[in-house]
């Protein structure tokens, strides 16, 4: 009798848990709307916050904070300024040619570049062994690029951003996890607009497995008009853009 | 299942001999470490893998023996006490797991005892202080202390070139 009345409890427990079980979002679907809600917007921008711990990039032993502000408008347009202390970069493709300025020395860089954003992402990484801040989020294919950088997703749960007075600004978010070779990763994706707010990555194979950790804020899925002509500042100096062909031929 | 076998013992030799990190830890995030990311991943039963790119090979065998070879004839290893690059004009350059380094170009052997830098000799990433501006051999320079800097863009950022 005692073991019937186990076995009935434990039921009755699992039917409990079914429910709420069936009702957990799909990591993948989550993932999915909201590459699809930013591939649908012909122009969007937004600002974040990005901090990189030191061992992240080559050349770089401090914690480097830096505040981001893009503005995208497909398929061939995108401005992007990064500010921290060690200054301002600004980046501007307009379809044909990508500039790019070191604001505190004053150095600027243009080279033709005729492609649309995905391309341009591809051949800055393939040719100069960089790409601009935030650059899979401005993809045409978010859901892809985030696929080929994780073999696993999971769905994590909800949270809730810290953010304005006293965190009571904080934004109702699912979490999803991506388990990648290089990297894992939790991204935040708000519940009500099913926008980024979050991304924490972890290096795991690095030393002491540095972090890049971006919270996104002000997204705008149709700003105004935004002016995507590279002018260079008063006094500004042209200079090359090594290539990394370049530099590994100095190695 | 005969085939499967000996396609993981093929990959498992080619494993020990071909391999760097850089493809692996290409462009994750937004943080782009090397040129080489963009490849194709095999996997081995035996824990060897194998990434074939646009610009190479590289493999790593299940002990953790690395290697690479690339498009343009470099070539990588990495072992658990040691690492070394042979670039296409025959220059070399090993590192010992303590962090020595060791170069050799073409024409001459050097051997130093410094950590890796992350950019190659001749280039730095600030000029010392007290610099002037001069135009030298067509490029506007930074002098200072006798030495020319050559200003260039590197992966999104100022580094210099000392020209002399």
């Amino acid at each position: 009798m005692k073991t019937k009345c186990h076995h009935l409890f434990l039921a009755l427990l699992a039917a409990s848990l079914l429910p709420a079980a069936a009702a957990e979002p799909s990591a993948d679907q989550l993932l999915r709307r909201m590459s699809e809600k930013l591939a649908a917007a012909q122009r969007f921008s937004f600002d974040a916050t990005r901090e990189i711990d030191p061992g992240l990039m080559e050349g770089i032993d401090l914690l480097q904070k830096a505040r981001v502000a893009v503005t995208v408008q497909r398929p061939n347009k995108i401005t992007a300024r990064a500010t921290s202390k060690r200054g301002t970069r600004l980046i501007v493709f307009d379809g044909r040619t990508f500039s790019l300025l070191d604001a505190k020395p004053n150095y600027y860089t243009s080279v033709p570049m005729a492609t649309d954003i995905d391309g341009l992402v591809a051949r800055l990484d393939e040719k100069f062994g960089f790409v601009p801040p935030l650059a899979e989020f401005v993809l045409s294919d978010l859901y892809a690029d985030l696929r080929r950088q994780a073999h696993t997703i999971t769905y994590l749960g909800r949270g809730k951003t810290s953010g304005g007075f006293l965190g009571l600004g904080g934004v109702e978010c699912h979490r999803i996890g991506l388990i990648g070779d290089t990297a894992d990763a939790e991204l935040w994706i708000a519940v009500n607009d099913e926008l980024p707010k979050k991304l924490v990555a972890t290096f795991k194979n690095l030393p002491n497995q540095p972090q890049m950790r971006i919270s996104f804020t002000d997204w705008d899925l149709n700003p105004p008009a935004a002016n995507f002509t590279f002018t260079s500042p008063q006094g500004a100096q042209k200079i090359e853009m090594w290539t990394t062909e370049n530099m590994e031929s100095a190695r | 299942m005969k085939s499967t076998l000996r396609y993981s013992s093929a990959l498992f030799i080619g494993a020990a001999l071909f391999y760097t990190s850089a493809p692996a830890e290409a462009r994750d995030y937004g943080i782009s470490s090397s040129s080489a990311g963009r490849g194709t991943k095999y996997t081995s039963e035996r824990g060897g893998t194998a990434y074939v790119g646009p610009r190479g090979v590289a493999a790593e065998g299940s002990r953790g023996n690395r290697a690479a070879v690339s498009r343009s004839g470099g070539a990588v290893y990495s072992g658990p006490n040691s690492s070394g690059v042979i670039n296409r004009y025959g220059g070399a350059t090993a590192v010992t797991s303590s962090g020595d380094v060791y170069r050799r170009s073409p024409n001459t052997a050097t051997v130093t005892t410094r950590r890796v830098t992350t950019l190659p000799n001749g280039y730095v990433r600030v000029v010392p202080a007290g610099y002037r501006t001069v135009v030298y051999r067509g490029y506007n320079c930074r002098y200072v202390g006798g030495v020319y800097y050559r200003p260039v863009m590197y992966q999104g950022t100022t580094v210099y070139v000392v020209v002399n």
